[in-house]
């Protein structure tokens, strides 16, 4: 089965994202950019979503980080986020993102996006 | 059925019989699709409900229950700018917490608004085409046994938040219904201690 490390900072939706997502992969989760970084070398997933504003490390930040290191650079990222202004849709394109998803999530097209990325 | 075996059938209406099926095959797929996204949607507001039920449940403390509140309206609803009003010890309603205007950080509180009708009759304000411009989206009681702990006022939604629908109702409801009580038992909890 396919692992998916969700970070964010909000329970509710690592809560949301675990029902949607938890029946078709493994989960794994981190609460701010920080873990998120350390999860993902730890525990190497298929894919990240990723929230951009969290404490400690933003999204932005962290993906970032997980492309300057070799373990972790072709980890996919989905960002998800409150946020839906253009000029951040590119800064998180350009930070390493393959793709972003607004808040409040709809179950459909994550879901559309997250097999579209691991070709399920 | 094959020529062969139906002689009196010529291949032309056995294309048509094929044809019409086909047809009829795809309006049923249709419906089934549309079946299929009305039990999604019907998943998610579950999962939205349950998600948010445990998180105000989790809360250990009066502050860290109000952060849930907040998260809810701010990530699951979809609100851009938020007041979280609290009764005090005179039992006036106090903005205690705001989120996405620094203008709300100064009490804005019309006895005769929405945020105060929602407090009296206990009953979730929409804003609708009469209200005024700058009235809250919708204000959410936080009912007790004894009128109203508190009110959500949801002043804006995100710009990619239309409208509040039917999910969000559900949702605000179950707000109004579960975090009164939660926050009564906090704010006893925390006066006792």
């Amino acid at each position: 089965m396919k692992r998916i490390l969700l970070v964010d900072d909000a329970e509710t939706i690592l809560t949301l994202e675990r029902m949607v997502l938890g029946d078709h992969y493994d989960i794994v989760t981190a609460c701010n950019g920080a873990e998120a970084v350390e999860r993902a070398r730890s525990e190497k997933p298929d894919l990240v979503l990723m929230d951009l504003m969290m404490p400690q490390m933003s999204g932005l930040d962290a993906c970032r980080a997980m492309q300057r290191e070799s373990t972790t650079r072709g980890i996919p990222i989905i960002m998800v986020t409150t946020r839906s202004e253009q000029e951040l849709v590119q800064e998180a394109l350009l930070a390493g993102c393959l793709d972003y998803v607004t808040k409040p999530i709809d179950s459909v097209e994550l879901l559309a996006k997250v097999r579209n990325i691991l070709g399920d | 059925m094959s020529t062969r075996e139906h002689p009196e059938q010529p291949p032309l209406v056995e294309a048509s019989a094929v044809i019409d099926r086909l047809a009829d095959l795809e309006m049923e797929n249709r419906k089934l699709q549309d079946r299929m996204a009305d039990l999604e949607q019907r998943h998610l507001g579950l999962a939205q409900l349950l998600a948010a039920s445990l998180r105000l449940h989790r809360a250990a403390d009066r502050e860290s229950l109000m952060d849930a509140i907040l998260e809810i309206a701010i990530n699951v609803v979809g609100s851009e700018q938020l007041g979280l009003y609290l009764r005090g010890e005179s039992g006036k309603l106090m903005l205690v917490r705001n989120v996405g205007d620094d203008a709300l950080a100064h009490p804005r509180f019309d006895p005769g608004g929405a945020i105060a009708r929602a407090a009296e009759t206990g009953k979730v304000q929409r804003a609708d085409a009469a209200s005024p411009l700058a009235a809250p989206t919708a204000c959410v009681p936080l009912r007790t046994g004894k009128g109203a702990a508190g009110v959500l006022a949801i002043f804006r939604l995100l710009p990619q938040k239309p409208a509040l629908d039917a999910k969000d109702e559900s949702l605000l409801e179950l707000l109004a219904d579960q975090a009164g009580p939660l926050l009564q038992a906090a704010s006893g909890s925390h006066r006792s201690s």
